[in-house]
């Protein structure tokens, strides 16, 4: 495997990260356009890690989710979400290379988990960011929320819920990665 | 969906550089969010309507692209206010219609944007900015390939519907669902390799290297790119004053 970025890698990055917004569009103007926010967190918190955790292991070199993580952001803010830029711009370098570091040190020994805390890690710094911003400076939609979920044991458990749905996205990434690993054109990218 | 998007059009705000427009958005989007009291909301609203005249695209027009959006959204919104905020019927009320406006607000800097914005301005930009010109290449392929791979994913599904797989949702038996999407990752995510690897090679064919240099456009901003930058800039301000 080549060290530097080939053009093949560069463009096998913003491919995912095409096939991940046109995904994040059609759930955008079917499922959350009807439903408001209620499915957002349960959509994005599976999505997400499963495109991320895919080009980690698939280019398997440090930067790779952060670059993806870039084109993504890039690619929404020419739709009118509301979600795209503002807290991810923070994000893009904190989960990017989070993602691939944790990949990078699991790769080589523990291969089989690589995928499953890759996920866990994406998601629980998307639920802190989105903490952080709400105790911070408040969420649009913060009075809406029940105010028994504003308390220590509940904002745990659905960190601890979203994190673990995040490993599961990234534990599926790789079961697929796996899938496609001794395909010609998985060799020919990572060449 | 960018392509329906983009309105080509001869007016100011087309003509402003990337780096104006995207800018003026970063500042709009979190005081439209939550930093606007909802004076400073009515003075944005105010400035949106402003720059809407000015990029000649037409209420209509405009509306036909943002409904879709802002119409389940409200009504969305309201129906949350109303069920979890504290108070009496008004209160509740008015508190989901101040989130609806901020919402409008939002989405719709977000559609000028994205309306008078052409997508191939965008890698431009970050050429400009002297970022390694290889994402500046990436995003712009990108954009490229996701007509393409819209069209991958379309072939997959009508491949699978061919050979008898049942792509409707059901209550009673959602699994089958799930079942039906999942036999669609590791095809349309094949694909979309594929498709990235004959794109690549034709650039590699045509003699692209990332590591190479590249002619970067010149920067001119022009009069009104100072003056709506200055305005926004104002607005951003008094938000935070106000807040």
């Amino acid at each position: 495997m080549k060290k530097g970025w080939t053009t093949t890698k560069l463009i096998t990055i913003g491919a995912i990260a095409v096939l991940r917004f046109l995904i994040g569009v059609v759930f955008y103007t079917t499922v959350l356009a009807s439903t408001g926010n209620i499915f957002s967190g349960l959509t994005y918190g599976v999505i997400g890690p499963f495109f991320i955790v895919f080009v980690s292991l698939l280019i398997n070199q440090f930067g790779a989710a952060a670059i993806y993580l870039l084109l993504v952001n890039i690619f929404t803010m020419t739709l009118p979400t509301i979600l795209p830029l503002f807290t991810n711009l923070f994000l893009i370098p904190v989960k990017g290379f989070s993602v691939d570091g944790v990949n990078l040190l699991l790769a080589k020994k523990h291969r089989a988990l690589s995928g499953f805390v890759c996920g866990f890690v994406h998601n629980l710094l998307d639920y802190l960011m989105m903490v952080i911003i709400f105790f911070t400076v408040g969420l649009p939609s913060a009075k809406n929320i029940p105010s028994f979920l504003i308390s220590f044991k509940w904002i745990t458990l659905l960190g601890i819920l979203l994190s673990v749905l995040g490993g599961i996205s990234g534990y599926l990434a790789q079961v697929v990665y796996n899938k496609l690993s001794r395909t010609s054109i998985v060799k020919r990218i990572q060449k | 969906m960018i392509g329906n998007l983009f309105v080509q059009k001869k007016s100011i705000i087309h003509d402003l550089d990337f780096w104006t427009k995207f800018v003026c958005f970063l500042l709009f989007l979190p005081l439209s969010a939550f930093l606007a009291s909802p004076k400073v909301l009515l003075v944005l609203l105010g400035f949106l309507v402003l720059l809407l005249f000015l990029s000649y695209i037409g209420l209509i027009k405009f509306w036909q692209s943002a409904k879709l959006y802002l119409i389940p959204l409200s009504i969305g919104i309201i129906v949350l206010s109303l069920l979890f905020s504290s108070g009496n019927f008004e209160t509740r009320f008015l508190e989901g219609l101040i989130l609806v406006i901020r919402f409008t607000v939002l989405i719709s800097f977000g559609i000028l944007f994205a309306m008078t914005t052409n997508p191939i301005e965008i890698p431009g930009g970050f050429l400009r900015a002297h970022l390694p010109h290889k994402f500046g290449i990436t995003l712009m392929v990108g954009y490229r390939m996701m007509p393409l791979i819209s069209n991958k994913i379309t072939t997959v599904i009508n491949a699978q519907k061919a050979r008898g797989a049942n792509t409707g949702f059901s209550l009673k038996n959602p699994g089958q669902f799930f079942y039906f999407a999942s036999s669609l990752i590791v095809p349309i995510i094949h694909s979309t390799l594929e498709t990235s690897v004959r794109l690549s090679d034709t650039l590699i064919s045509r003699g692209y290297d990332p590591e190479g240099k590249i002619t970067v456009p010149e920067t001119k901003f022009s009069l009104f790119d100072y003056l709506i930058f200055s305005f926004a800039l104002a607005i951003t301000l008094l938000g935070f004053l106000i807040h």
